[in-house]
């Protein structure tokens, strides 16, 4: 970073105070993570528009990304029981994630040593892995166990055939793989990650809805489409009235092996783009619409004006009593950016944890197949456990979204899916356009602030791929 | 800026016919618009020469609000990106999208507007 550069770090409005202001601002002590700024901008950079469609491009990033890189490939509450197991595909390379105890997860090439079937190709559980072509098969922790006619195979050392496993480590319920043998350990790739979300403990949370959906565009695309708030503007036009999209605050934490940042979307504000006379109040109404949608029937609230609270301290506290009743848990202490906001983190290269109550949800952003015109795109909603010694809710099973499947045909999701499908419109557009762009002018030009995470991304797909 | 009516509708049983009540005709004068909440959704309202129009307040091209967008002829334009649809039909009238726009049977009984939002 250049010292002397200095950055606009995002716009507001009489009626929109940027997320900073609105954090110092909160009625709850604001925690340590959520006070901290970023420690790096990235250099300023074009990004050129071949690497989202060449064929050699994802041929390099399966080399020397996916087979290199910490990634999340599944949560521990995927394969709650002892012989569960789940596929974890990135590409063409794909890999079998098993329970093989209590408290023992481990990760394996999902391929059959013997003609290279693959193992497993859903979620499944059994006391054994077993190709379904000739039935070889092996313990949960890799040691082969049978081979049919074995007076066939003499020429087969049984320890020679484990199956091939790959590093496996977890941090807050999330399981991550890494093929490298060499790789260091996980904690170097999380960063900040794990103190950050102290105080909002990932493990203590279960997967409500999980979609996984197919995407024409490259994965990088559908990545970056969900790094900046700035597309609000055009893309979710009709969330300008209760969305800070301007007044977002975005940050990156660079240390050695980590790459991490950060976006706080302030909710309950109207958009700065409408100007100093945007209605406040109706921003506040339109926050208790939103967030009662998940809860039908339940009456909305207005904006008290008679309430020595702030609009946004009115929508938080509704929440906390709301959403605390429903899952007979304490949020009393909860500040209201936490109860609110879209607070989303990235870890390098394709996982976003997000944070608090605001917009709880994970993404995931994967290449499919080896066409690099199509990606798949996995969202969870997330919801905290209950409290009173209930019992841990399963996680919600996988419901698949092919590539002309719009959100809107799950609606359970409600207003998300509208905003998902929003997003999902733009992503074949920008395939096809930058695939078709004048060669002298093909590259993304990246704005300073609220792009920077993208710009941040390439900056470290390009130092991992040497290119 | 179009007028909206934030929970107007909304919740509104349907009658044995499947018509819901929506605004009364005195709120929508000739050659105006209204966009009206129905649940999570929005209708858009329309008075033309040719009478009262409602379709959905989302135009299927990039799902954006349809509203404040230019009629003429029977035809609205989305103020966006320019796929223009029939009012009757929701049939798209250019190229921009090839999807069609989701239009409601419109009833009109004493005074008041209703709709069938069951429709297809």
């Amino acid at each position: 970073m250049a010292a002397e550069e200095s950055v606009i770090r995002g716009a507001s409005s009489a009626v929109s105070p940027l997320a900073e202001a609105l954090i110092e601002a909160d009625s709850r002590e604001v925690g340590v993570a959520l006070r901290t700024r970023g420690n790096y901008l990235p250099q300023q950079k074009k990004i050129p528009l071949s690497r989202y469609h060449s064929v050699e491009y994802a041929a390099l990033e399966k080399e020397r990304l996916w087979k290199r890189v910490w990634q999340f490939a599944c949560r521990e509450e995927d394969i709650p029981s002892v012989g569960d197991r789940v596929p974890y595909t990135v590409g063409d390379l794909s890999f079998v994630v098993v329970r093989s105890g209590p408290r023992e997860f481990r990760a394996f090439y999902n391929t059959c040593l013997h003609r290279g079937t693959r193992l497993c190709d859903g979620a499944g559980s059994g006391a054994s892995l077993r190709c379904p072509f000739h039935a070889w098969e092996w313990h949960l922790d890799g040691s082969l166990k049978n081979i049919p006619s074995r007076w066939d195979f003499a020429n087969v050392k049984s320890a020679d055939y484990a199956l091939p496993e790959v590093k496996l480590d977890t941090w807050g319920g999330f399981i991550f793989i890494n093929p490298d043998p060499a790789a260091p350990p996980l904690a170097s790739a999380l960063g900040v990650l794990p103190e950050f979300f102290k105080d909002c403990p990932a493990d203590d949370r279960f997967t409500a809805f999980h979609i996984r959906k197919r995407v024409r565009a490259n994965w990088k695309v559908t990545l970056e489409a969900f790094l900046e708030a700035y597309h609000v503007i055009e893309t979710h036009s009709d969330s300008l009235t209760f969305t800070g999209d301007a007044s977002t605050q975005y940050d990156i934490w660079e240390e050695g092996g980590a790459h991490i940042s950060r976006l706080i979307t302030p909710l309950g504000i109207p958009s700065p783009h409408l100007g100093d006379g945007a209605s406040a109040i109706a921003a506040v109404d339109r926050a208790y619409e939103v967030f009662a949608m998940a809860m039908p029937g339940v009456p909305v609230p207005k904006f008290d004006p008679k309430s020595a609270l702030s609009g946004r301290a009115q929508v938080a506290e509704w929440r906390r009593q709301m959403l605390g009743a429903g899952l007979a848990r304490d949020l009393a202490g909860w500040p209201d950016v936490a109860m609110l906001d879209s607070i989303q983190y990235f870890m390098f290269p394709n996982f976003c944890p997000w944070y608090g109550e605001g917009l709880p949800l994970i993404y995931q952003f994967l290449p499919h197949g080896t066409d690099p015109n199509e990606s798949v795109m996995s969202v969870r909603l997330t919801a905290p456990l209950p409290g009173a010694g209930a019992p841990r809710p399963p996680a919600a099973p996988i419901m698949e979204l092919d590539f002309d499947e719009p959100f809107s045909s799950k609606p359970e999701i409600g207003l998300l899916s509208l905003i998902f499908d929003q997003d999902m419109s733009n992503l074949p557009r920008i395939q096809a356009g930058l695939r078709g762009a004048d060669p002298a002018r093909a590259e993304a030009t990246l704005g300073r602030y609220q792009e920077q995470r993208i710009q941040h991304f390439h900056e470290v797909l390009e130092r991992t791929l040497g290119a | 800026m179009i007028p909206r009516v934030p929970g107007s509708g909304a919740g509104n049983p349907a009658g044995a016919d499947g018509f819901i009540d929506v605004l009364a005709v005195d709120d929508l004068p000739p050659c105006s618009q209204r966009s009206v909440a129905r649940g999570f959704e929005r209708v858009l309202l329309c008075h033309t020469p040719a009478g009262i129009h409602a379709v959905a307040d989302l135009c299927p091209h990039a799902l954006q609000p349809l509203a404040g967008s230019e009629i003429k002829d029977g035809v609205i334009r989305c103020a966006k990106h320019g796929a223009s649809f029939d009012l009757v039909t929701g049939k798209p009238t250019n190229g921009v999208t090839l999807k069609t726009l989701r239009v409601f049977p419109v009833r009109i009984r004493d005074g008041r507007i209703a709709i069938d939002a069951a429709a297809r």
